[in-house]
């Protein structure tokens, strides 16, 4: 146990080293002033507006944290076998794998919790100058939820590349596959959404929409998005979808991490 | 790896499993726009996939596609065949954005305030206020204008007393609303005065830029009142 704290804390402060991670944090809390900059050109909702660039940007920046900085690290560990030097005896694969795990989802909270901080601002700015009825549905809750999901969807993607980290035999096949996941998360949704609608589905063989429908099922379900939308209008949340969507992500989480440490504690190194 | 942790890495890979069984089983694609878009045209579908978990930022970038074109064709002089397609490509960033987002308030000002004025596209505009309107539940504001165009404009009174009657049902409703949807349930004209102090009021909640086309008709029909007596 106490490996995996010394390798989770190591892994932080290596991440937090690297210069690309400090231009994201940097980019994350001008973020706010960006959204606000942005909602100007719009008549009504400014509020809505700044927090619909919030939300992409939480997802983003999650996304390229994972692709700029953890993706480096597992592929200089693995392609460039310094992960001799942290599996020296008594630090088992495991303890290495899930230590590395730990750091990278340390820096990704740290990331998200900007991000909230940058929300929360914005939401106060509204419910302290926002016209009355300008202020409909805007609430502390919001900002909760945006940086909640968005975080525990990114826990999800950075399972997933260690996963992939887990077979890989380079940084190169790390990286291609690690940018197809996250062009996965963001893209399989509403193109499974549409395909799932049976106007579009009228005369498509059975056995397509079979897979179709396979295929939905077996990806987590990504798209918070209307959760959030909800959220930003003042609709009431419905937890209980909320508590599956963050389970179905913890369980799709486990699942790839167990794999990998599967995986990882056979291959070749 | 030894056999208690192989295990234990078993166990919470079968528990990760069923995790993802149960939440598949009782989430699907959790979509409120989904009853809204019966048919998905292709922008539909590319603007779904770039905005990914963000199908807020699509509406916003309708309406930010909207007002480009609007100022555009505002400050061109343009044939009425390029008019016509500039109100169609507008009419439809306006459609389109309500898919996206059917709450965004931004939607009805403009489908109201603009498109609802340019005669092949006021029913549409006024339907689509319609449904929006049902998705803002606690906004009297959209069907409300909306019921006036139907009943100016269109001279639908089946429709206007419709809306209005929905607007009269949402806190801080005006009680012109009711006593609107009361005279036109009853058959009344409304009054050319009247008409204009309800352009005057719209006038009030568009930004000048959007001035145009209702100064047009506050004068078309302070010019008719004048030529009556």
């Amino acid at each position: 146990m106490m490996h995996i704290k010394n390798l989770a804390l190591y892994s932080f402060r290596e991440l937090m080293g690297m210069l690309v991670v400090r231009i994201t944090l940097a980019v994350a809390v001008l973020l706010p002033l960006a959204a606000w900059i942005f909602s100007q050109f719009f008549l009504m909702e400014l509020t809505k507006v700044q927090l619909d660039v919030m939300t992409a940007g939480s997802y983003l920046l999650g996304m390229v944290l994972i692709l700029i900085a953890v993706v480096p690290m597992l592929g200089a560990d693995i392609g460039g076998r310094l992960c001799y030097f942290y599996l020296m005896p008594p630090v088992s694969r495991s303890e290495y794998m899930l230590g590395r795990f730990i750091g990278a989802a340390l820096l990704l909270l740290l990331l998200f919790a900007v991000l909230l901080a940058g929300s929360e601002a914005l939401i106060a700015m509204a419910l302290e100058h926002a016209p009355a009825d300008r202020r409909y549905g805007i609430s502390w809750e919001t900002g909760l939820i945006i940086a909640g999901t968005a975080c525990y969807q990114s826990i999800t993607l950075l399972a997933a590349v260690f996963f992939i980290a887990a077979w890989a035999t380079g940084f190169a096949e790390l990286l291609l596959f690690s940018i197809a996941a996250c062009a996965l998360f963001w893209i399989m949704p509403p193109v499974l959404e549409a395909m799932k609608n049976p106007f579009l589905m009228v005369g498509v063989p059975t056995w397509i929409v079979s897979l179709v429908h396979g295929i939905a099922w077996l990806l987590p379900e990504m798209n918070a998005g209307q959760f959030i939308l909800a959220a930003l209008h003042g609709q009431a949340t419905d937890y209980t979808m909320l508590l599956l969507h963050f389970l179905g992500h913890a369980g799709y989480a486990l699942m790839m991490l167990m794999a990998c440490l599967l995986m990882f504690a056979r291959r070749d190194l | 790896m030894q056999r208690r942790s192989l295990m234990a890495v078993v166990f919470v890979l079968c528990a990760g499993v069923s995790l993802h069984v149960l939440s598949r089983h009782y989430t699907s694609v959790y979509s409120a726009t989904a009853h809204l878009s019966s048919q998905a045209p292709a922008a539909f579908l590319v603007q779904s996939v770039a905005a990914g978990p963000a199908p807020g930022l699509a509406a916003d970038y309708n309406i930010i596609a909207f007002s480009t074109l609007f100022y555009e064709a505002s400050s061109r002089q343009l044939s009425q065949q390029e008019k016509m397609r500039a109100y169609e490509y507008l009419f439809n960033y306006i459609d389109q954005a309500q898919r996206f987002d059917p709450w965004f308030w931004d939607v009805y000002r403009l489908a109201i305030g603009i498109t609802g004025f340019v005669p092949e596209y006021t029913r549409k505009a006024i339907l689509l206020t319609e449904r929006g309107a049902h998705q803002r539940n606690w906004d009297w504001e959209p069907p409300f204008l909306a019921g006036f165009l139907a009943h100016s404009l269109l001279n639908d009174d089946r429709l206007a007393v419709r809306l209005l009657q929905l607007s009269a049902t949402r806190p801080g409703a005006p009680p012109l609303a009711l006593g609107l949807a009361a005279k036109f349930l009853a058959g009344e004209k409304g009054s050319r005065q009247e008409g204009i102090t309800f352009l005057e009021y719209m006038r009030r909640l568009l930004p000048k830029e959007y001035h145009g086309y209702i100064e047009q008709r506050i004068a078309r029909l302070k010019s008719q009142e004048s030529e009556e007596h």
